[in-house]
């Protein structure tokens, strides 16, 4: 008795499991998808990167330049630490100095925990300041301040967002520089 | 600053934008009959620059006489914005999205560049207080002239990533010599606008490339990407060396040109170490590309 056989049973190459060949085909899918998605959004991306370093580098000049212009009239002295103000992100600072109503703002956002930490109502406190911008900066933790890079951190998402995408996408970063067909260069090692 | 002395900041510019252009794509036109050193110092660009120069000191001349120099200008001046408005947006795709004016380096270029880097450091001390400068130099300083002496050369990725550094250092430099400070309050003599126009022009293209050079060295955590890289790479960064002789000669040059300037006071020490700096990396890529 002849057995029948099916076309598709061939035993020389046996057909690949239906379940791994749909799962193939729908990453591919996926990979594709992404790809134009990244490759739509990879331009403007990069427009959006060269934006925030600029924006970081204009808040890191104007920091800089609020740093060398504090330091030329910059006065250092001690004083009686006030109290904290209600929005948490400043205090008051008692000082012996009439041009500035013998008290001085503090903004203490530039300074960690254990910096704050130091500072307690009634207690004396070394500072430094300006007149008349009357600001007062912690003398032991002026370090804090001097080289505050706080307000760049904002934009660590958004950067790290850029990066991904051009990742997936990166031949717009290429544009005009080499041929983007796939066509191999000759020098390429294959 | 006045008009005519904007009309020096632009020529400057203007003057930076060919010399950049001639590094990256030869202008080609040389006088065949003349002499080659003569053909050099008479080449197109050279010719096309005398003759901006000479059109800015006719035209500045003009403005004084016609008595329309009187009142200092800024950014906010509508003529300076949207002049530097069209400049920016032209520098802006230059740099983001063509290939006109990224001069190709070697080892030799990197190594004037972080000799600069070191020579202010010394002087000056440091004056980007956040970031470790000194390691930051010596590292790439070392590794080339390692690469120098050793004429290895480098696969297309670590290429990448010693041009990468090379460019973050290229950065600092005007942090470091204050020139970022001169940009934003200087009164300037017409040579020192000119040399500051130029300055900004290569600074502001050389920044932009940074970020778009990091973003590419970043793709590279994918494989797929690094072929790119592999066909980028010999544009940017050549193994060619010029001479030990030319190279001595350039670096020699600029030392004397730092020294007499400190004597004769033409323009600020900061400002002429950066003018060194970026007329060597020009010079060094003319260079090594007559080699060829």
């Amino acid at each position: 008795m002849s057995r029948r056989s099916h076309p598709s049973s061939s035993p020389a190459s046996p057909p690949p499991a239906p379940q791994a060949n749909d799962l193939a085909v729908k990453r591919q899918k996926e990979n594709s998808t992404l790809d134009l998605v990244a490759g739509i959004f990879s331009p403007l991306v990069i427009i959006l990167f060269v934006v925030l370093m600029i924006i970081g580098l204009d808040e890191y000049a104007a920091h800089y330049q609020k740093v060398t212009q504090f330091e030329k009239n910059m006065i250092i002295s001690t004083g009686i630490w006030e109290y904290f103000h209600n929005d948490g992100k400043s205090g008051w600072v008692k000082i012996q100095d009439e041009r500035c109503l013998n008290t001085l703002y503090l903004d203490t956002r530039y300074y960690s925990a254990a910096a704050l930490a130091t500072l307690e109502d009634g207690k004396e406190v070394r500072v430094r300041y300006s007149v008349p911008d009357c600001r007062a900066y912690l003398d032991v933790y002026y370090a804090e301040f001097r080289y505050n890079l706080k307000g760049l951190q904002e934009f660590i998402p958004l950067f790290l967002f850029c990066v991904m995408v051009l990742i997936l996408k990166p031949d717009f970063l290429y544009l005009g520089l080499i041929d983007l067909s796939d066509t191999p260069d000759p020098a390429e090692k294959p | 600053m006045t008009l005519s002395i904007f009309v020096f900041f632009l020529l400057g510019i203007l003057i930076e934008a060919l010399l950049l252009f001639d590094c990256a794509h030869p202008i080609n036109g040389y006088i065949q009959s003349l002499h080659p050193l003569l053909q050099r110092i008479f080449s197109p660009v050279n010719l096309a620059a005398s003759t901006l120069a000479l059109l800015a000191a006719g035209l500045a001349f003009l403005i004084r006489l016609a008595g329309l120099d009187g009142p200092s200008m800024d950014i906010g001046t509508s003529l300076v914005g949207s002049v530097l408005v069209v400049l920016g947006v032209f520098v802006f795709f230059a740099a983001m999205a063509a290939d006109l004016f990224i001069p190709v380096i070697n080892e030799q270029s990197i190594l004037i560049v972080q000799c600069a880097i070191l020579a202010s450091f010394l002087l000056e001390g440091n004056q980007v207080p956040w970031l470790p400068l000194l390691p930051l130099v010596l590292i790439p300083g070392i590794i080339s002239l390692f690469l120098l002496f050793s004429q290895k050369k480098l696969p297309p990725i670590l290429k990448a990533l010693f041009y990468l550094w090379y460019l973050f250092t290229l950065m600092i430099l005007p942090f470091q010599t204050g020139q970022v400070e001169a940009f934003l309050h200087a009164t300037y003599t017409p040579i020192q606008a000119a040399v500051s126009g130029g300055l900004l022009l290569f600074m502001v293209i050389h920044g932009l490339f940074t970020a778009r050079f990091f973003l590419m060295v970043c793709s590279l955590i994918r494989p797929r990407n690094r072929k790119f890289i592999n066909r980028l790479m010999p544009r940017l960064f050549t193994d060619d060396q010029v001479p030990p002789k030319s190279f001595l000669l350039t670096f020699a040059a600029c030392v004397v040109a730092i020294l007499l300037n400190q004597v004769l006071h033409i323009i600020p020490p900061s400002l002429a170490l950066t003018l060194c700096v970026m007329s060597a990396v020009q010079i060094l890529s003319h260079l090594s590309r007559m080699k060829k």
